[in-house]
């Protein structure tokens, strides 16, 4: 990323341009629009950035720009680079372009990649289609000699299964590279991956634009990372722009309410906020919003006007252009309500609760499977020793594959233990298989637990109002109405009552996850294991559902055992951490002082690969000297 | 708290059911009508099943004998129609009985898992080492002919199928968050396997009954055919099948008439049980 690189003048003949790109699909006989109306320009040497939500069109737009949309959908529009029209072109014109002008590397590096052919060969293949065909010397030289470019020669004779998800999407972009195309499209690229890898593969793709000077277009739904790496930003939201600019100058002051909403919802990693902050709603519909400003359901400064037409995408400074209506009224509002979220909160403070549930050398190994005789066992959990008080939110961060979920599952009974104790509330939980059926009713009604995934964690055939129903009368007992209490526990999650007739296809993803809590509640338990329970979620939902953990607790005092790979989210709900590295827990003590203070390397390196803009990178530096005048409080 | 504004939702997705195809209409219409004749045959059948006449003796179709007469002079169309009842009780009791097996062993064995899986696993295993149908000749061989015990031995014969089906989908099931949430709550086994597991399985253990249906029509009548399931005499389609065959010169409509009917009752539960499970499969999975 430099500085420098200034937005091409309108004399000059940009890299990549899109003019007016719509994008339909057709599906049984249904049109819907997916992107309408975008502009986009992209010039060598840059690095822009996509924005969006799910649901915004973004991975559409990808792949309207390498000529590669699936079946049934159509782009109109022009789609320019070096002036000429990709859109017009004939399929195999466009083959002769894509991987030699354009390349994509995709999300998914598990499926990206051929299975069966060794990582070389697939880096090279595009190369055989030269004039001359290379040797097989020649060829397997040039695979080291590009593996070598993103950091892994080593990887030249293996296969893609013999290596990581980061390994994988190093070789994926050393494909994606190995026709020198002049633009590199990255779907999420890091998305698939573990927080510290993530980090790895931004500052590669940033280091080849630079040492390519390619232009690189980075699509991702996490502004964070958009702001570490990209020059310019496009801010899509259902299909069409809200906002372009400068990242600098977007993270500085957002010009749209979309912008400052999803800048305000991603929870900082450096600090505790007083407040959290969150767009209403959920995602809409393209074709929905088609006729007004897509916020306008959304947003709070929605007026008539915003709902009479479709906001054009206007000038407002120099390089920077809004869709708001409203912008000059509403500016300097969302400037202060921006400034407001720099303040942070006191770090919260750990109570000296007694023990709810006491962990001592926990060891879980999963036996080799069947059929993998040759592999040894797995140790999940390497005698792992927490404690949770009573009422106190606890946190469990670490990667996949640190056992943190393993730890999660054994302290409902959904997996035992193979040695080590389990006390929950006095009772010897570490085999569920043992406790007598009152203890068991007990322990169910001490800890519950909310699952990442909020589409199959409700059964898909019963209604909202069916399964919580269920929950109650477990709490109530026979023969008691449950139907007051089920309104209760809407009402407390943020749904509205009507919502128990409905059935979870017609829920959003934040909506299914406040169901979900809803029904952990019912048996009103004093923890609850919150299993990556927002990852799956959308931005702008992800810190309504933060601030719903958060207002819970308050009201109902009800502790958190909180499990999550995202050092921000957990700074926002937690006031102590476990780090959890390989089965063994590496570091603990209050959230400040470990993410601010770190100790152990593992941590530290954690904390390190959070995105961080030039911006932020300057702030945490002065907030640093400020905090090492000022002690944090011992740890417990 | 911030409340949920209705006005954004998740699209519902009522619209983009496809419209019953014409062949399912006709496989629904033909079941109806030869449910309708099993449950009101005698009451339909223009003559009595085995009314003798052998004045008449052995006739091709007129208009007053649709599907013309056999050897006795009995009128096939009545013995078709009155035919239909003993042709599908048998398949509908063994495709329920096997289904009625099958979820049971299968819910349990993949939910609990351990000795009750491998013990009931090794028992399907046993039972597709069989070759079904000949166990039943042998059977009925040495036990004596009995309608009864060929539809006893065509479930136990057929449930092992059910089993591992169900099996597998539980299995698959298990794992989701929402049958753990289920677990992690403390509701009982019972209400886990059946309210929430197999409504979901359901679909496909329904649609395979179909199928069983169909498979068992085809054995019984095959059966019979061999002289081994219903007693001699009494009007079922395998029955004619077989005792009309020596007359395929005479009245080629005597075998036709029923062996057309088990052809097309089984292809038309196939097709049902097809239709059933894409629909099934499509509600509440959408998202």
């Amino acid at each position: 990323m430099t500085g420098a690189t200034q937005v091409p003048n309108d004399t000059g003949i940009p890299l990549l341009e899109a003019v007016g790109l719509r994008i339909e699909s057709l599906i049984n006989g249904q049109k819907r629009t997916i992107v309408t109306n975008l502009d986009l320009m992209l010039a060598a040497g840059e690095t822009i950035g996509i924005v969006g939500e799910s649901g915004s069109g973004k991975s559409m737009t990808a792949r309207a720009l390498m000529g590669l949309l699936p079946g049934g959908l159509t782009a109109q529009g022009a789609v320019r680079l070096d002036g000429r029209d990709l859109l017009q072109l004939s399929k195999r014109e466009f083959a002769g372009i894509r991987g030699h002008e354009i390349a994509l590397v995709m999300q998914d590096p598990f499926t990206m990649l051929n299975p069966v052919v060794r990582c070389g060969l697939q880096v090279t293949d595009v190369l055989k289609d030269g004039e001359r065909r290379l040797s097989r010397r020649a060829r397997h030289a040039e695979a080291i000699r590009r593996l070598t470019e993103v950091g892994i020669p080593e990887a030249v004779d293996r296969y893609p299964f013999e290596l990581s998800g980061g390994m994988r999407q190093r070789v994926a972009i050393a494909a994606a590279l190995a026709g020198d195309p002049r633009v590199l499209i990255a779907d999420e690229p890091s998305t698939a991956l573990d927080v510290t890898t993530q980090a790895e593969i931004l500052a590669l793709l940033t280091s080849l634009q630079e040492s390519r000077s390619m232009g690189l277009v980075l699509i991702t739904h996490d502004l964070r990372v958009a702001f570490s790496t990209c020059d310019r930003l496009y801010v899509l939201y259902a299909g069409s722009l809200l906002e372009v600019g400068d990242a600098a100058e977007v993270e500085a002051e957002p010009l749209h309410p979309y912008t400052l909403g999803l800048l305000l919802s991603e929870p900082p990693a450096d600090r505790r906020l007083f407040e959290l902050v969150a767009i209403p709603g959920s995602v809409a519909v393209v074709d929905e919003v088609a006729d007004r400003c897509a916020l306008a359901p959304r947003c709070q400064w929605v007026q008539p006007e915003c709902t009479a037409s479709q906001p054009p995408l206007l000038t407002v400074d120099p390089g920077r252009r809004s869709a708001c209506l409203r912008l000059d009224e509403i500016r300097s509002e969302m400037h202060r309500m921006h400034g407001m979220a720099q303040v942070s909160a006191e770090a919260a403070v750990p109570n000296d609760a007694s023990a709810l549930i006491t962990v001592e050398g926990l060891t879980k190994v999963f036996a080799d499977a069947a059929g993998r005789k040759a592999r040894a066992p797995v140790k999940a959990l390497d005698d792992v020793s927490i404690v949770v008080g009573d009422g106190e939110s606890v946190g469990l961060v670490g990667q996949s594959g640190s056992g943190k979920t393993t730890l999660a599952r054994c302290l409902v009974g959904l997996e035992t233990a193979t040695s080590g104790n389990i006390t929950i509330d006095g009772i010897a939980a570490a085999d569920f298989g043992r406790i007598s059926d009152d203890d068991l009713r007990r322990l169910r009604r001490t800890i519950q637990i909310v699952f990442q995934d909020p589409y199959s964690s409700l059964n898909p055939l019963r209604t909202v109002g069916a399964t919580l129903q269920e929950a109650v009368a477990l709490d109530l007992g026979r023969g008691r109405d449950t139907k007051p209490r089920v309104h209760e526990l809407l009402e407390r999650v943020g749904l509205p009552t009507s919502y128990v007739n409905r059935k979870p296809v017609a829920l959003s993803g934040g909506e299914r996850q406040r169901v979900a809590i809803a029904r952990a509640l019912a048996v009103r338990p004093r923890l609850i294991i919150c299993d990556e329970p927002v990852s799956a979620l959308d931005v702008s939902v992800q810190a309504q559902i933060l601030s719903l953990f958060r207002t819970l607790r308050s009201d109902l005092g009800v502790g958190y055992l909180f499990i999550t790979h995202d050092l921000a989210v957990v700074r926002q709900v937690v006031e102590r951490i476990y780090v959890l590295h390989r089965g063994e827990v590496v570091e603990s003590g209050p959230v400040a002082t470990v993410l601010d203070h770190p100790q152990h390397s593992y941590t530290a390196q954690l904390v390190d690969s959070v995105p961080r803009s030039p911006g932020q990178l300057a702030r945490s530096t002065s907030q640093t000297a400020a905090g090492s005048a000022d002690p944090p409080s011992a740890s417990r | 708290m911030t409340q949920i504004s209705p006005t954004v939702r998740a699209p519902r997705r009522r619209s983009r059911r496809a419209r019953t195809p014409i062949v399912i209409i006709l496989a629904l219409a033909f079941i109806a009508l030869i449910t309708f004749l099993a449950l009101f045959g005698e009451w339909v059948a223009p003559r009595g099943a085995t009314t003798v006449n052998l004045e008449v003796g052995l006739i091709t179709p007129t208009g007053d004998y649709p599907f013309g007469t056999d050897d006795l002079g009995r009128d096939v169309f009545s013995r078709t129609i009155i035919g239909a009842r003993n042709a599908l009780i048998g398949p509908l009791l063994i495709a329920l009985g096997a289904f009625l097996i099958g979820n049971i062993l299968g819910l349990a064995a993949g939910y609990r898992g351990g000795l009750l899986d491998a013990t009931v696993m090794r028992w399907v295993d046993l039972m597709y080492a069989f070759p079904g149908l000949l166990v039943v000749i042998v059977l009925i061989g040495v036990l004596g002919s009995s309608y009864l015990l060929a539809v006893v031995a065509l479930v136990v014969l057929s449930s092992p199928f059910d089993t591992r089906i169900v099996r597998g989908l539980t299995l698959e099931q298990r794992h989701l968050p929402y049958v753990e949430a289920a677990r992690t709550l403390g509701l009982p086994v019972r209400r886990i396997l059946f309210r929430h597991i197999f409504p979901n399985i359901l679909p496909v253990t329904f649609a395979n009954a179909c199928l069983n249906f169909a498979v068992s029509l085809v054995a019984l009548s095959a059966l019979s055919f061999l002289g081994l399931g219903i007693g001699p005499g009494s009007a079922d389609w395998g029955r004619m099948l077989a005792e009309s065959r020596t007359l395929l010169f005479d009245n080629p409509a005597a075998a036709l008439a029923p062996g057309a009917l088990i052809v097309l009752t089984a292809t038309s539960m196939n097709l049902i049980g097809d239709w059933l499970y894409d629909r099934l499969a499509d509600r509440g999975r959408a998202r």
